[in-house]
């Protein structure tokens, strides 16, 4: 194997853990913290781009010399409306199961069917195609041979500014300290005055916003129809339940793993035997780390 | 290693990731035996049942019941020897009625096939006994959810007596039960003691009076000391771990 | 024989139930028929999940699999009957020289008729009893289970040439030369079919109201206890289980024999969690609940493609949320409280 291949194979791993990560944080988040599994959360995704083909438009109907900075305000957008979606999903829907995993995931999987017909009524059953920032366009070839794509840079440079900032929120910040309580003892937390139905209502809004913002950025790299939740939606929860729920280190972790496996695998053979292959492997780890590969050994 | 003793544990260690919880504890039961074992809590007390009935593993050291070496089987293989297990918090079938409880602990019925072409009446009698042991021979019929607190750990040891156990582990038998019941319930400790060897974890030192066997104090996972109740009462070391000398 | 089999009660609702469907085809057209049989594959389905999810807890979302290989089994079978001696179609398009070797064997139906019974449970059986050893709890299961089916469809759409892949395989007319491809055909099968799902309907009930039912009971609601009753709950779970999935293999085959087709979207993750639905709605105790529920829910589902395509997700959405917010026992519950019975989870009728 040449090293500009090398080069690239990395890349490509690079940046698809960085999607996979993107992905998962929303759904490690409210899987991991809350117990809640959001079957839902594929869907998110796809509202986040649906909100940022809409941005498009109004830019290409009401700004057209600006079109190209449309996306840097999508991103935006497109968190806000999923965080704001999220949190009536939640104070609807999730707020009744908490205590039951199963239902939460039969429950939230209607949920799942229910938006993929809504944007299939609304948005039609076709693709949409979101026109693409003309900056973003291309690659720069830092070696000669090696080209990466501009796009998936500002994916995997998106993604480190969005896993800083919730570094930051769960670890330096108020909110952070009272959901990492909620976490470890919902009843101490509730007796020493936290809030824990606002917290929760706020957690699963910023998963919710997490899907939003992944989906807004995926416009730039794969099409966008109602069926596009499902197709990420499984990926996602390998990550989340391989990297053991209990961290979002584990969460990166597992994303990068996984994301290499991947991309080595799909080098190798083809596609559907590159997934097949990765599953085998997930059962095996599970099979000895039923926990997740991260996961510390607690008393149960 | 004594082929005398029930219940053996030889240097027993159980580590979570770091904390250790049972520092190098030895320990030996008799057959018919009654011992206490108390301590403040966090002492380990939980976690030393947990490890000899199989639901911690053990992070070093052995454990013998009957002379066989048990640390690497699982909790059903442990419970089919002889060993009982009651937990802390009552851990009985809620769904189900009081006989249907005990009907399911019936070690003879425990293959799948026999489970389901066996009839609901075979183990009557014996369940009877055990009901009537237990003061819930009028219960019967009683779905066990309902059963008052005391009412459940009474049955959660029919579940138990119904195997013909060796050895009995009581986690907190008596927790949260009214006076009267503590008294039946050092009866009924008492009487079955006859049969089988019991280890109970209790806080309440005048139900381990009543009891009058052996008592193990623990302390930060490690025995403190062992005894008389009487003795015990009287060890410094005892007062000061309790109230802080 | 448990004093619950034999209650009169489930033995009435048994009778109306099966009589109803056993008049059926005398009041509706010819061209019907197939599709109740098609609606009453999924109620095989659905009473192994009454057992494997209802009485013992453990959630599976890969009985499409299960499905599948009911379904491709007897499919082959068909396939291969009905294009000898040459090579079936798909393989013909797909450039194949000869029959691959995995194809072979089903040229037998009695290899057939042991791929549909026995095959689930190798599969399903060692794979679960090892897992269930390790204490894989219920969410990850779940999750396992359906990261199962999605692969599974991933292979068989892959391989173009061996499965017929996304198109699936179709076009078979005849069972050990008889026909059944005809409407008429069709409904002797249909009658058939009735008979084998009344018994398998006695048979789960048979196994819940025995004290093997109980102990599945006190899995689902305490299993590290029942371990320390000295049972080995992993080997129960599994077994339970895998009668579960040799259920879902035969409402697989009865599929093929109705509508005369499999495709991978039918053993896929989406059809794997749709199937939960048909229990769920009918009662997750409820045996009858179980087929009943899986010809209401086949049969609005025929009903809303013809008037209102729009709507089978929406309401098939409504109702995962229906059965998990708002009706947890399903229908049977509903009549339970209607008649003012109380409903012991695991006694429902």
């Amino acid at each position: 194997m040449s090293l500009e291949i090398f080069w690239m194979q990395l890349f490509s791993g690079v940046s698809y853990t960085a999607i996979l990560l993107l992905m998962s944080l929303g759904l490690a988040i409210v899987f991991g913290l809350m117990g809640v599994i959001n079957m839902a959360h594929g869907e998110l995704m796809a509202l986040g781009a649906y909100v940022t083909f809409m941005v498009a438009n109004v830019f290409l109907k009401i700004f057209p010399h600006s079109v190209d900075t449309y996306i840097l305000f999508a991103i935006p957008i497109a968190f806000l409306v999923t965080f704001l979606f999220g949190m009536f999903l939640e104070w609807s829907v999730v707020r009744w199961f908490y205590n039951r995993p199963l239902d939460t995931l039969l429950a939230t999987w209607g949920l799942s069917l229910i938006l993929q017909q809504t944007y299939r009524t609304v948005f039609g059953p076709q693709e949409v195609t979101i026109p693409m920032a003309s900056w973003l366009d291309g690659a720069i070839e830092p070696f000669a041979g090696v080209q990466l794509p501009l796009n998936r840079i500002f994916i995997i440079a998106l993604t480190l500014l969005v896993a800083a900032a919730v570094y930051l929120l769960f670890f330096k910040t108020r909110m952070g300290l009272q959901v990492r309580a909620i976490t470890q003892n919902r009843a101490i937390a509730e007796t020493v005055g936290i809030n824990t139905r606002q917290v929760d209502m706020y957690t699963f809004a910023l998963g919710s916003g997490l899907a939003g913002i992944a989906g807004s950025v995926f416009t730039m790299i794969g099409s966008t129809n109602p069926g596009t939740g499902q197709l990420y939606i499984v990926d996602t929860f390998i990550v989340v339940v391989f990297g053991g729920v209990a961290s979002i280190m584990g969460t990166a972790l597992s994303s990068f793993i996984i994301a290499q496996l991947q991309t080595t695998f799909e080098f190798m053979t083809t596609s559907s035997y590159a997934k097949v292959l990765l599953m085998l492997i997930v059962v095996v780890i599970l099979y000895f780390r039923p926990n997740g590969l991260f996961s510390p050994k607690v008393r149960s | 290693m004594s082929s005398q003793s029930l219940l053996e544990v030889h240097d027993l260690l159980v580590s979570f990731g770091g904390f250790v919880a049972i520092d190098h504890v030895n320990l030996s039961i008799q057959s018919g035996e009654i011992r206490c074992i108390i301590g403040p809590n966090g002492a380990g007390k939980t976690t030393l049942l947990d490890a000899i009935c199989g639901k911690t593993p053990a992070t070093q050291g052995s454990i013998f019941f009957k002379g066989i070496r048990i640390d690497s089987e699982s909790e059903f293989k442990r419970t089919r020897m002889g060993m009982g297990r009651k937990f802390q918090t009552p851990s009985v079938y809620d769904d189900l009625t009081v006989y249907q409880n005990i009907q399911i602990s019936v070690p003879k019925g425990q293959s799948m096939l026999s489970a389901i072409f066996n009839s609901d009446d075979q183990f009557t009698q014996e369940i009877g006994d055990v009901a009537e042991t237990t003061n819930l021979l009028t219960m019967l019929d009683v779905q066990a959810g309902t059963l008052s607190h005391g009412q459940k750990q009474w049955l959660e040891i029919a579940m138990l007596l119904v195997q013909h156990p060796q050895l009995l582990l009581l986690d907190e038998p008596v927790a949260g039960m009214s006076l009267k019941e503590r008294d039946q319930t050092v009866d009924l400790i008492q009487r079955i003691s006859a049969i089988q060897a019991i280890v109970v974890i209790e806080h309440d030192m005048d139900f381990v009076k009543k009891l009058s066997g052996n008592v193990t104090v623990l302390h930060q996972g490690a025995i403190l000391c062992e005894g008389s109740i009487e003795q015990i009462q009287a060890d410094p070391r005892v007062r000061e771990v309790y109230l802080g000398d | 024989m448990p004093k619950d089999f034999l209650r009169k009660s489930w033995w009435v609702n048994f009778i109306i139930i099966f009589g109803l469907l056993l008049l059926l085809p005398m009041a509706s057209p010819a061209f019907r028929v197939p599709l109740y049989g098609k609606y009453l594959s999924f109620a095989f389905v659905a009473l192994g999940i009454v057992l494997s999810w209802g009485y013992c807890g453990i959630l599976s979302l890969g009985q499409g699999i299960f499905f599948g290989i009911g379904a491709y089994a007897l499919a082959m079978f068909l396939k291969l009957e009905a294009s000898s001696p040459e090579l079936p179609d798909f393989m013909v398009w797909s450039s194949v020289e000869q029959l691959p070797l995995a194809w072979l064997p089903f040229q037998s139906f009695s290899f057939t008729l042991i791929c549909i019974f026995v095959m689930p449970v190798l599969v399903a059986f060692p794979f679960t009893y090892l897992i269930f050893k390790k204490r894989v709890s219920g969410v990850y299961f779940a999750i396992l289970t359906l990261a199962l089916s999605l692969t599974l469809t991933v292979m068989i759409i892959g391989s173009q040439g061996g499965t017929g892949g996304a198109n699936g395989i179709t076009d078979f007319s005849s069972l050990l030369g008889w026909d059944v491809a005809s409407d008429e055909a069709r409904t002797r099968l249909y009658y058939m079919m009735l008979g084998l799902l009344a018994l398998c309907a006695a048979l789960v009930q048979y196994l819940v109201s025995s004290r093997y039912g109980k102990v599945l009971i006190a899995i689902r609601d305490r299993e590290d206890r029942v371990r320390f009753s000295g049972y080995d709950t992993a080997w129960i779970k599994a077994a339970t289980l895998s009668v579960s999935c040799v259920l879902a293999s035969i409402g697989g085959a009865m599929f093929v024999l109705f509508t005369g087709l499999i495709t991978p979207q039918l053993v896929g993750a989406v059809a794997s969690v749709e199937m939960i639905v048909y229990a769920a709605f009918g009662g997750r105790t409820s045996v009858l609940g179980a087929v009943f529920a899986a010809f209401a829910i086949g049969w609005l589902k025929s009903a809303l493609s013809e008037e209102f395509p729009q709507g089978w997700l929406f309401f098939l959405g409504g109702l995962f949320l229906l059965v998990t917010a708002v009706l947890p026992q399903g229908i049977s519950g509903l009549l339970d409280y209607f008649k003012k019975r109380p409903t012991v989870t695991g006694d429902s009728q």
